[in-house]
């Protein structure tokens, strides 16, 4: 008993002597919702944008809750290494930073063309910093872009990163990118990725870094995706546009869902009939074959969706029109992919990971095409094959503007 | 160095030197001679020993000395019928003027006396010990001088409670009865439920002032005879001075004394306890409570109500779970929640992560000093509730709520979640059906707190673990306490988080193995509609 006694007696005791060592109360916590990284190595500027809680929260303390006060605040530090940056933050800010709700990470275009293997060092390297954060290029300087306010949303880095997360349920435009992603893919046999750029457009005497930006209807100027940056290596080489971004995604089968556009087969002097093709489900399939003078990517593409709007001639009441409408899809799918291509063999990277895939199903040629693989990248064929179906057609069949007999 | 604060605790296993109950225990082995013949004597006896009290009356039929031989009642009021007392008398004065005329010896006349009292339950006492237990336990004592023992007549009565619908362990179906403080009411309520000779009882008399009734209830060939003489030879060890209820029985018998788990659970239900019965375990009442004890128990026995077994069996079940939730609410929600606040921010999502660090904006202490405050903020107010006069009941809730929810978040002092999670916990804590088992959690809630305020999970975890330990270690009269899943019992599983519907409980809980396993036949789906063909149904097609 009186061990027993002693035990537990010495247990407490060591329990308080623990003196709540990490202990942080939620008051003294700098929540990060997006960081930004400019400069270069050896002199980088790191921004925070760091919640102010009491602007978000309506109704509890404060007076009038949110509206009168930005949610939040954003600051940046210079120093030679990030870290060094992050430390240098405790001169003139009075909470201790948290990183583990960062949204996303910005990184400068100068940082961006700079080399970016340094940011994924120390991202990789602490614990505090996740690896899933969303990644975006900024178009100019990333301590510039979050300044800027987005109205609806009351947090910039929430707004981008639900933008991203949006963009690739619904969109698929731009492909949604965390850091361990681009680490894998910079250091896998393609050497390249893809990362969603994000730039101010519109006017630019608008002002988003001020709460009056809510106070109006609508802004003239705003935080938007406008391309991808091609990252290789480490470094960005270029910036492809949404159109051939939309290629990339259907190379690397990351189309969830989009809307497509197209037209009736167009005869002289006839006006465009436009037709819209929602992707329901879309399915690649990527396999590259070895030819006997270069290799050929064949592309299949599976496609499940429905119409959603139309204008078109086409009767669509017969599955003889129905198939007409899929092989006209079929060419659109297939254009947009050609394009992208066309453009990954111009640029000479391989952003639809296809050196992986010819490494997995030929490890004996690899080795000798390795060295020259972006010169054999540019030289490879293309095949591609589309397959739609339309699995219906709404609640309305043939067009309002056939109906009507025009 | 010597670890004073648990001296306590070697003293009290040390078997204690002297006894102030051997002095009571010598002067009544004194007491136990036999009585005398003289009449006389035997009243000036019982007058000495019970003293000048009011309540102790004496009426004497002597009026004619010469002839017969004096008789005297005697017995204590309150304790009587008076109904039958009225009897008593009126039969001892027709029997002795109906005796006058006959020249009988005092044997004969007691003899009898005897046979004409118009009384059901008449026994012969010899010593004087004796006849004091008896006149104190509500019967009426007839002297007759001239032989050596006095007659009691068991007329107990007076004004007990009736029996009511039971205040702590309410239900919305099933029977609204509940046990008094009269024992042999109580063992009526349960005789009632279970017309069986296989239902027996074992008395005992505990407590040297007290002289308290207590009776062991099982069903032959149910209840393991191993339980029962456990619970009989413990029974038989309590050796004090008073038992004023159950709760002093379940302290002196039960298992892991110091263990804040309760081992035995406790019953104002008569159908609690018949349902307990039929399961195999035992009961214990206890005179001068309506609280019976059951023996033993699992862990979780304790979040089985009575009406689990009257509602339907889906809801039962849902309940079931529901009630498994609260408790882990109860025990773990403020220590989770100062754990995750002050430690682990990583794992809330972040606009939550916004929301709770906006209510903390500005509120002067941290987290786990404003959960304890809250805490005892609110046992206070509840123990206030429980003690304070009726009278003034509505002025505490009002207040309680102003203090601990509005005024106090409003003021600054605490944040609104940490309102909601108190509340919520205490919420949880009256889900659970019986209230030992609710204080338990009460009490490990407030180490869960301090260490998860000090260690974060870690520390949470640091302390469930010897919890677990210590639940798996104990044991209630031999059956593991957390039976059902350590060790395993594949049979036990239809009564536990899910309840089965009736007809598929086919047997008893599988405590080792009990001779009568099987509680019912099989085959007993309610699907005669389809075999008999129901007669109800709308006209067919013919």
């Amino acid at each position: 008993m009186r061990k027993l006694g002693v035990i537990t007696f010495l247990i407490l005791i060591g329990l308080w002597l623990s003196g709540c060592g990490n202990r942080v109360e939620l008051n003294e916590l700098g929540i990060i919702t997006a960081t930004g990284v400019d400069g270069k190595s050896g002199a980088w500027i790191v921004t925070y944008q760091i919640i102010i809680p009491s602007a978000m929260a309506s109704g509890t303390s404060g007076g009038g809750g949110g509206g009168s006060q930005a949610a939040v605040h954003t600051f940046s530090t210079e120093a030679k290494t990030i870290r060094e940056a992050v430390d240098i933050s405790n001169l003139e800010n009075p909470r201790r930073l948290y990183f583990s709700h960062n949204n996303v990470l910005l990184i400068g275009k100068k940082s961006a063309d700079q080399g970016i293997d340094e940011i994924i060092d120390i991202y990789l390297r602490n614990f505090e910093t996740r690896e899933t954060v969303k990644v975006l290029v900024a178009d100019g300087e990333a301590r510039e872009l979050l300044k800027q306010l987005t109205p609806p949303e009351k947090v910039p880095g929430v707004a981008l990163a639900k933008i991203l997360a949006k963009d690739n349920q619904l969109g698929s435009f731009f492909p949604l990118i965390t850091i361990y992603e681009i680490a894998q893919r910079i250091s896998s046999e393609s050497e390249a990725a893809g990362i969603p750029e994000v730039s101010k457009v519109g006017s630019e005497d608008e002002k988003l870094d001020t709460i009056e930006v809510f106070q109006k209807t609508s802004a003239k100027a705003k935080l938007k995706l406008t391309g991808l940056c091609v990252i290789k290596g480490s470094k960005r080489i270029a910036t492809l546009k949404q159109k051939e971004s939309q290629g990339v995604s259907w190379l690397n089968n990351q189309m969830n869902s989009s809307t497509l556009s197209f037209t009736d087969p167009v005869k002289k002097n006839e006006e465009k009939r436009y037709t819209a093709f929602q992707v329901r489900k879309a399915k690649v399939k990527v396999t590259p074959i070895k030819g006997p003078l270069h290799y050929t990517l064949k592309v299949d593409v599976k496609v499940r969706g429905e119409l959603v709007e139309s204008e078109s001639k086409i009767n669509i009441t017969k599955s003889k029109g129905i198939n007409q409408m899929q092989q006209l899809i079929n060419k659109e799918i297939e254009a947009q992919i050609q394009n992208s291509w066309q453009t990954i063999q111009d640029l000479k990277v391989d952003l639809a990971g296809v050196g992986n895939k010819i490494h997995r199903k030929y490890p004996k040629e690899w080795h000798k095409i390795k060295k020259t693989w972006p010169e054999e990248l540019a030289r490879m064929d293309i095949k591609i094959n589309v397959e739609t179906v339309i699995s219906r057609t709404g609640l309305f069949q043939n067009s309002f503007k056939k109906q009507i007999g025009k | 160095m010597s670890p004073v604060p648990f001296n306590w605790i070697k003293d009290a296993l040390k078997p204690a030197k002297s006894h102030k109950l051997d002095a009571l225990k010598t002067r009544q082995q004194a007491n136990d001679k036999s009585l005398t013949t003289s009449l006389s004597h035997t009243l000036s006896f019982l007058e000495s020993e019970l003293g000048k009290s009011p309540d102790f009356v004496v009426r004497k039929f002597n009026e004619d000395p010469g002839l017969t031989d004096p008789v005297a009642v005697c017995y204590i009021e309150g304790l009587i019928d008076n109904v039958l007392l009225t009897d008593l008398i009126e039969a001892i004065i027709t029997e002795k003027s109906s005796q006058s005329n006959l020249s009988l010896d005092a044997q004969e006349t007691a003899a009898l006396f005897k046979k004409k009292l118009p009384l059901g339950n008449i026994k012969a006492v010899k010593t004087e010990n004796q006849l004091i237990q008896t006149i104190l336990t509500g019967s009426a004592i007839v002297v007759i001088d001239g032989v050596d023992y006095v007659q009691a007549v068991s007329i107990s009565g007076g004004s007990r409670r009736s029996v009511e619908e039971p205040t702590s362990q309410t239900v919305i179906r099933g029977p609204k009865e509940g046990f008094t403080e009269d024992i042999s009411l109580n063992i009526t309520l349960l005789r009632r439920k279970l017309p069986t000779p296989q239902f027996k009882l074992e008395s005992h008399i505990i407590g040297e002032y007290t002289k308290t009734k207590v009776i062991l209830a099982y069903i032959e060939g149910i209840a393991l005879t191993e339980v029962v003489d456990e619970v009989n030879q413990r029974l038989r060890g309590i050796d004090t001075d008073s038992i004023l209820e159950s709760g002093y029985i379940e302290e002196f018998i039960q298992d892991g004394a110091f263990s804040p788990f309760p081992t035995i659970l406790n019953t104002e239900r008569p159908d609690t306890a018949a349902g307990a019965l039929l399961d195999g375990q035992v009961v214990i009442l206890v005179d001068g409570t309506p609280f019976v004890l059951i023996a033993p128990v699992t862990f979780f026995n304790f979040f089985q109500s009575s009406e689990d077994y009257y509602q339907r069996y889906d809801i039962s079940t849902f309940l079931r779970i529901i009630r498994l939730m609260s408790f882990l609410v109860a025990l773990l929600l403020p220590s989770l929640y100062i754990a995750i606040t002050t430690f682990q921010q990583e794992i809330l999502p972040t606009t939550l992560l916004i929301s709770l660090s906006a209510q903390r904006e500005g509120t002067p202490l941290p987290a786990l000093m404003e959960a304890l405050m809250m805490e005892l903020m609110f046992e206070v107010i509840r123990e206030a509730g429980v003690r304070m006069p009726r009278v003034i009941g509505p002025a505490i809730s009002i207040v309680g709520a102003l203090v601990i929810g509005q005024a106090a978040v409003q003021a600054g002092l605490v944040s609104g979640a940490m309102v909601i999670v108190v509340s919520f916990t205490a919420i949880a804590n009256f889900v659970i059906p019986y209230f030992n088992m609710a204080s338990a959690v009460r009490l490990i809630r407030f180490t869960l707190m301090i260490l998860g305020g000090v260690l974060g999970f870690f520390g949470i975890i640091a302390g469930i673990i010897p919890i677990l330990t210590h639940m798996v270690a104990l044991k209630s009269f031999g059956i593991n306490y957390m039976m059902p899943y350590a060790p395993f019992y594949k049979s036990n599983m239809k009564d536990l988080l899910i309840r089965v519907p009736w007809w598929a409980m086919k047997t008893r809980p599988n405590r080792k193995s009990s001779s009568n396993k099987y509680r019912q036949a099989a085959h007993q789906f309610p699907d005669s509609s389809v075999q008999k063909g129901n007669t109800n149904e709308p006209d067919s097609q013919e």
